[in-house]
């Protein structure tokens, strides 16, 4: 013979006996202990009127799907997330405010029309799933992007240009990019030191982000190096505003532990042709990368452009 | 007496049959269609005295032939059978002329009992 | 290949036949759930080889909607899964069914909606169905995935299910029309079983 009465008060989940009219019939201990409340104290009252925010016209339409089906139904908390409201009560890792629950409703006794819900925590469970995504937003970050700028890394740009280089052909568009430089930053990071070095490498990033369109994309190719890509615009155009971020930044103070740095960079640009630059992007960095040399030989601080 | 049965499922007329074997004689005579349009037209040709229709058919399903069938002989006595027991179909079956409607699988005694209650046996 | 486990004509006819009943049973609940009137229609029975069933999902899920899927566990006699697949245009349809408010046809209100007709069909079909066969089966509770091509549907089957059963219906609720679909895919030795059951019963009668 098995004993109910203690398998209704020691188990590990909650249990509520309800009937077609969502008036409950019993209400176990693990939910008094939770809930604080009595079972002598909910006996016979509607479940909806103790509870305002369970939503009546679902779960009694749960209720009637199980007498008809005679099987289990299963009540989706979402997005709530929990169909009796209890709060939490870890002050460690506290991500719930509420025990995130599943619910399962089951016939108990069809001819009475009862049935039996159990309600199962399942907040650690969540919590798992909750870091876990987390924890793949950070892995994405990381392979796409520079840790110390948060600026898109060199690997993710390899990626992206060639993407936006087969629509902008598709679309017949001009597509052209710079590689920026700047200009003696050895001296900036001997003279202030690698920690200030670093400051004006972020503040440098910043400002090309905020520079730039939509459309367009920025990169850290490497130490002090950056790379952007211009989404239709041609050499000439890109010339005007690689010049425009040239001043913007020979204006721009970096405030870093009381010292205030002052900077300027060498850009150079190249358009994407088919012609010259068969391999793709990569050849259209190199001509840059030239221009560039040109524009450090020539007295820095300047903008040159690859014929 | 004659029966016909109608039903486009093989297996469901056979179970048809094997549940009105208790109800039959040895000269009674069975004849089976397999939609309902195949059963107006039997129906024409062999003038049977009871009928058990299905009502989900290809061509023509239970609802259309019992008011076809009930068209030209107002005195036809059809029986639907029906894995399809809603009240609105068993509603709509006796607006067309059903005499009665009896779900699948057949219970024998149910069956005998209801043709009982229609003065068939 | 395994030609053991292909059903023949009468098999495929008897098949039918029980499913036709289930799935009545499926209907009628549905109705006195939502209290509407519902019809349905001939259920469309397929059986398909794991292959067959891939191409199938592929065009299915290919045409540019996006279709709400639901996935429940079989246990028992028979094993397997289920899977209910149903557009989101049927599946708005179905919401206003469930007297679903214009501001409650969101996501997460009607993938409850699909939860819940897709456990009332897969449970009463299946239940009735193993009751005509005499099997035993439990479920798992459903779970739920929005898709909108074959790209997005990862699932793995390996080598557990060589034939799939497709039982393609309508629903028609007075004036809408809802378009679902029920997919049963049951391992090869509850195939077995369905065809010793599927003969026992064929020789009854």
């Amino acid at each position: 013979m098995i004993n109910n009465e203690i398998l209704f008060d020691t188990i590990d989940n909650g249990i509520v006996i309800l009937d077609e009219n969502l008036n409950i019939i019993a209400w176990n201990y693990w939910l008094e202990v939770r809930t604080s409340v009595n079972e002598k104290n909910i006996i016979n009252k509607n479940i909806c009127k103790e509870f305002s925010y369970i939503n009546e016209k679902k779960l009694k339409r749960k209720i009637k799907a199980v007498l008809v089906t005679k099987s289990p139904a299963y009540y989706n908390v979402d997005p709530h997330q929990y169909f009796i409201q209890i709060p939490t009560n870890s002050i460690v890792e506290k991500i719930f405010k509420y025990m995130q629950q599943d619910v399962t409703i089951v016939p108990y006794d069809l001819e009475k029309k009862q049935v039996c819900l159990y309600i199962y925590d399942k907040t650690s469970l969540c919590k798992t799933n909750f870091k876990l995504e987390k924890l793949n937003e950070q892995l994405i970050d990381l392979s796409n992007k520079d840790p110390m700028t948060q600026a898109y890394n060199r690997r993710y740009f390899g990626e992206v240009s060639k993407k936006m280089l087969s629509l902008s052909i598709r679309n017949k568009q001009s597509l052209s990019l710079v590689i920026l430089d700047i200009d003696k930053f050895k001296d900036i990071n001997d003279t202030y030191g690698h920690s200030i070095g670093d400051d004006v490498i972020i503040m440098l990033s910043n400002t090309l982000e905020q520079s730039i369109r939509q459309s367009d994309i920025s990169a850290r190719f490497g130490g002090e190096e950056f790379v952007i890509l211009f989404n239709d615009s041609d050499k000439d155009d890109t010339y005007k505003l690689a010049d425009e971020i040239r001043q913007k930044i020979e204006n721009l103070t970096v405030i870093s532990q009381n010292e205030n740095i002052q900077f300027t960079v060498s850009i150079g640009v190249a358009q994407f042709d088919e012609e010259r630059d068969k391999k793709g992007i990569e050849e259209t960095i190199k001509r840059a990368d030239e221009a560039l040399y040109y524009a450090k030989e020539h007295g820095r601080n300047q903008v040159a452009k690859s014929e | 007496m004659k029966y016909l049965v109608t039903d486009d499922s093989k297996m469901a007329r056979k179970m048809i049959i094997k549940s009105i074997q208790d109800i039959i004689n040895e000269e009674d005579e069975i004849i089976q269609a397999t939609n309902g349009e195949e059963a107006v037209s039997m129906y024409k040709e062999e003038n049977p005295d009871i009928s058990f229709m299905d009502l989900t058919m290809p061509i023509m399903d239970g609802f259309e032939a019992t008011l076809a069938i009930k068209s030209f002989d107002p005195d036809a006595k059809i029986i639907i059978v029906s894995a399809d027991i809603q009240e609105g179909s068993m509603k709509k079956a006796k607006e067309n002329g059903a005499l009665g409607f009896i779900k699948k699988p057949i219970n024998p005694d149910n069956l005998k009992n209801m043709l009982m209650k229609l003065g068939l046996l | 290949m395994s030609d053991h486990l292909t059903l023949n004509e009468d098999e495929r006819d008897c098949l039918q036949e029980l499913m036709n009943i289930s799935y009545g049973s499926a209907t009628a609940a549905i109705a006195e759930i939502i209290d509407k009137f519902a019809t349905l229609s001939i259920p469309n029975i397929k059986t398909a080889t794991l292959d067959e069933f891939k191409v199938y999902l592929q065009e299915k899920l290919d045409h540019g909607k996006s279709h709400y899927v639901t996935n429940q566990l079989i246990n028992g006699t028979i094993s397997g899964e289920t899977m209910f697949v149903i557009d989101n245009k049927s599946t708005v349809n179905l919401g206003s069914e469930f007297d679903l408010e214009e501001d409650e046809l969101v996501e997460d209100e009607l993938k409850d909606v699909v939860l819940e007709i897709s456990n009332i069909i897969t449970s009463t079909t299946l239940s009735k169905f193993s009751e005509l066969i005499d099997a035993s089966i439990t479920f798992s509770p459903p779970s739920i995935k929005i898709l909108h091509s074959i790209e997005e549907f990862h699932e793995h089957y390996a080598n557990e299910y060589s034939h799939i059963i497709i039982i393609s219906t309508d629903i028609k609720f007075e004036d809408q029309h809802i378009n679902g679909e029920l997919l049963i895919l049951s391992k090869d030795e509850s195939i077995l079983y369905m065809k010793n059951a599927l003969n026992r019963l064929l020789e009854e009668f």
